[in-house]
């Protein structure tokens, strides 16, 4: 079987995440020359039986100025960058093919939005003929069409959800808030759902998650059928928050990843797993990733979650998921005040 | 009311009598410094203090550099506050000496993350100084007639904001050194490069987080360098953040820069890095012993993103001083003695007793 078959396989629910990303890291291993250089300074190579835990991440920032590919550059189909909030210079990922993409994306996305079939979806965020650089946009796109009925698509104003039958809106957190708050009096129909992904990035004042919440309530969404998404330019997979309809309150909300992928949750001090319940860094290992390094170190920090009795992944093996906190303070340049403020 | 010959004297003698106090090994305080200091090896923090704050041991030598600089009509600040950050002995010396000597009262807010030292330095000066809490600082800086601050950019804004406009005032955020070699280093040479990048950890303005190598290739630098870091004792890991450089090192390996450090793969992994670019402008690194060596066509450019915020160079080859001068370079001097800031230093390119001073025209 082609590894990009048993990716297939993998997210069809039909092979081991811990045999795929073996054979995923292997083939990266042996692809990228830079990834190896990586592997080989940490004194990690492909082994049988090998701990996923223990395949090398790259940080995220490796996206920006660094090619990580694993195919030649001439059968680049598709490229995503990142939304650079913290940096002038984007992250930028390659695909030789968005097949393993879409397939894993829509399988993720059909699960936590439209589990009973297609249904209307309005979305405030551009799909991919407007933002082709954009991974977010990318999915709309696949989601109006796998997922929409005729009465979907693009608004940026978000007028339309308000009329018609109900709607799943798509929006980023930061627009979402905006639509809401130059709409006072806007009501959803019964029935409408929100997708909600990504924070504030810096262009106005943050709303907390709660706020957030409050004004989903007043516009005629309840929180169960408020679903938030994390992911981003430099990974494959989604996580999701809840099944739509089904969803806790906001303060018991977990980002679970897909059944086919992993988040550990380590101490940037020492890159070790955290206890249960601890904050740390987020560490994904995405092997839908194929293409370039599944493995990825992020700045974001997150609450590990292991699964329970009273808190579980909604399908597939058990796995932790996190609670996320927000961006990690990076150590920038430094003067006589290093350590702490006065 | 102006700062008499015999004022400035007794200020200047108390001000080194208690620095000399800090470096005495037989002074209980300067055991308690040594013993007590959560971000120092013993080792590290005796040879930072010795090299640091040697110039400021003599009293006659303070007095005249601040009579020189400060004219005798000026008037100086009758209280003062000084707001600390960071955990660096000798820019805390520095920034309590200004308004100290100048015969104010002074204030002293300690940082949160190490009071060790501004506690002990206040005892060993004994009088006209008082230590405050994070709470009283905006009536006390409401309230003075000069400020200092030294910490984060964040900090020094903060501070800034609080302070009436008009205030003589003193903002020392966040900066870094460089230091600038030719092709071929030498084992002294890289000794005394191990010492500029070295000295206190890489904690403070004035360690350099990059070697720029004007003609030749950074690999021969880095490797000499790094046999002279690797005799160093180890480092306390308190207050650094490893997380960044252990990115910068996997940045450095998936780039494909060669990275020099510990042989080991056990806990000395991540005690010190130096990594060899080739080309680009300068990033630096988050310090803990960590500095990019990287060879570069011309000097400007590659400083380029440091403007403003450069501090200080040392060197082993001619440069063009006035052009680091306006990146901010307000030293220039020898490899091996970019942390001993004499207290002629203008520093930041300021004049500090100046600038805490007030002056009147007479017509």
């Amino acid at each position: 079987m082609s590894l990009d078959a048993s990716i297939l396989a993998l997210i069809e629910g039909q092979a081991r995440f811990e045999d795929v990303a073996a054979d995923v890291f292997a083939h990266q291993y042996s692809a990228s020359a830079a990834y190896r250089r990586l592997c080989d300074a940490q004194q990690r190579a492909p082994a049988a039986e090998l701990d996923w835990r223990l395949i090398p991440a790259v940080p995220i920032e490796a996206f920006r100025g660094q090619s990580l590919t694993c195919f030649p550059p001439e059968r680049c189909v598709a490229t995503f960058l990142s939304s650079g909030t913290t940096s002038a210079e984007r992250g930028r990922h390659d695909f030789d093919t968005l097949a393993l993409y879409r397939a894993g994306a829509m399988r993720r996305f059909g699960a936590a939005l439209a589990p009973t079939g297609r249904r209307r979806i309005v979305s405030l965020i551009p799909d991919a003929s407007a933002r082709p650089d954009s991974s977010l946009s990318q999915m709309v796109s696949w989601a109006l069409e796998t997922f929409g009925t005729d009465e979907s698509g693009v608004d940026e104003s978000g007028l339309s959800a308000a009329t018609g039958a109900p709607a799943l809106v798509l929006g980023t957190a930061f627009g979402l808030a905006t639509w809401l708050e130059q709409n006072p009096t806007l009501q959803l129909p019964a029935g409408s759902a929100i997708m909600e992904t990504g924070g504030f990035k810096g262009q106005r004042q943050e709303l907390t998650r709660d706020d957030l919440f409050q004004l989903y309530e007043r516009a005629g969404v309840p929180s169960a059928c408020v679903v938030g998404e994390y992911g981003m330019a430099e990974l494959s997979s989604q996580w999701y928050d809840g099944v739509v309809g089904q969803a806790g309150p906001p303060e018991t909300r977990v980002y679970w990843p897909a059944p086919w992928a992993r988040t550990r949750v380590v101490d940037p001090q020492t890159r070790r797993d955290v206890a249960p319940g601890e904050t740390g860094l987020l560490l994904h290992v995405d092997p839908v990733n194929r293409g370039s390094v599944q493995a990825v170190l992020t700045q974001d920090l997150g609450r590990r979650i292991t699964p329970s009795a009273d808190v579980a992944p909604p399908d597939g093996p058990p796995r932790d998921g996190f609670v996320y906190v927000g961006r990690a303070r990076l150590a920038a340049l430094k003067g006589c005040g290093l350590v702490d403020e006065p | 009311m102006s700062l008499s010959d015999d004022e400035l004297s007794v200020r200047c003698d108390e001000l080194s009598a208690a620095v000399r106090r800090l470096l005495d090994r037989a002074d209980p305080l300067h055991e308690r410094l040594v013993r007590q200091s959560p971000y120092f090896h013993a080792d590290t923090l005796e040879a930072g203090l010795s090299l640091s704050l040697g110039g400021w041991t003599s009293g006659e030598r303070l007095y005249r550099h601040v009579r020189a600089q400060v004219h005798a009509s000026a008037v100086p600040p009758q209280r003062a506050v000084v707001v600390l950050g960071g955990v660096l002995p000798p820019s805390h010396v520095q920034a309590i000496a200004y308004p100290f000597c100048l015969g104010a009262d002074v204030l002293i807010k300690p940082p949160s993350a190490d009071p060790l030292f501004p506690a002990l330095f206040a005892e060993a000066l004994g009088r006209h100084v008082q230590l405050i809490g994070g709470a009283d600082v905006p009536a006390a800086v409401r309230a003075a007639d000069a400020v200092v601050v030294v910490g984060s950019d964040e900090a020094v804004r903060g501070v800034s904001a609080l302070t009436p406009v008009g205030t003589p005032w003193l903002g020392f955020g966040a900066r870094t050194a460089v230091s600038i070699v030719g092709g071929q280093l030498g084992a002294d040479d890289a000794r005394r490069l191990a010492i500029d990048v070295t000295t206190f950890d890489q904690r403070g303005c004035l360690s350099p987080t990059e070697v720029l190598v004007v003609v030749g290739e950074s690999s021969r630098v880095a490797s000499s360098l790094a046999d002279a870091m690797r005799a160093l004792p180890p480092r306390r890991r308190t207050g650094i953040d490893e997380d960044a450089l252990t990115r910068a090192r996997e940045l450095a390996w998936l780039r494909g820069d060669t990275v020099f450090g510990p042989e080991s793969g056990g806990p000395e992994r991540g005690e010190w890095a130096v990594i060899a670019a080739h080309g680009g402008q300068f990033t630096g690194t988050a310090g803990g012993r960590h500095v990019i060596v990287r060879a570069v066509d011309e000097v400007s450019a590659a400083l380029a993103p440091l403007r403003g915020r450069l501090s200080a160079v040392s060197t082993n080859v001619a440069v063009d001083v006035p052009a680091l001068a306006r990146l901010g370079a307000a030293r220039v001097v020898p490899l091996g003695s970019l942390q001993a800031a004499p207290p002629e230093w203008p520093h930041d390119g300021r004049l500090p007793f100046t600038a805490l001073c007030r002056y009147v025209g007479r017509d």
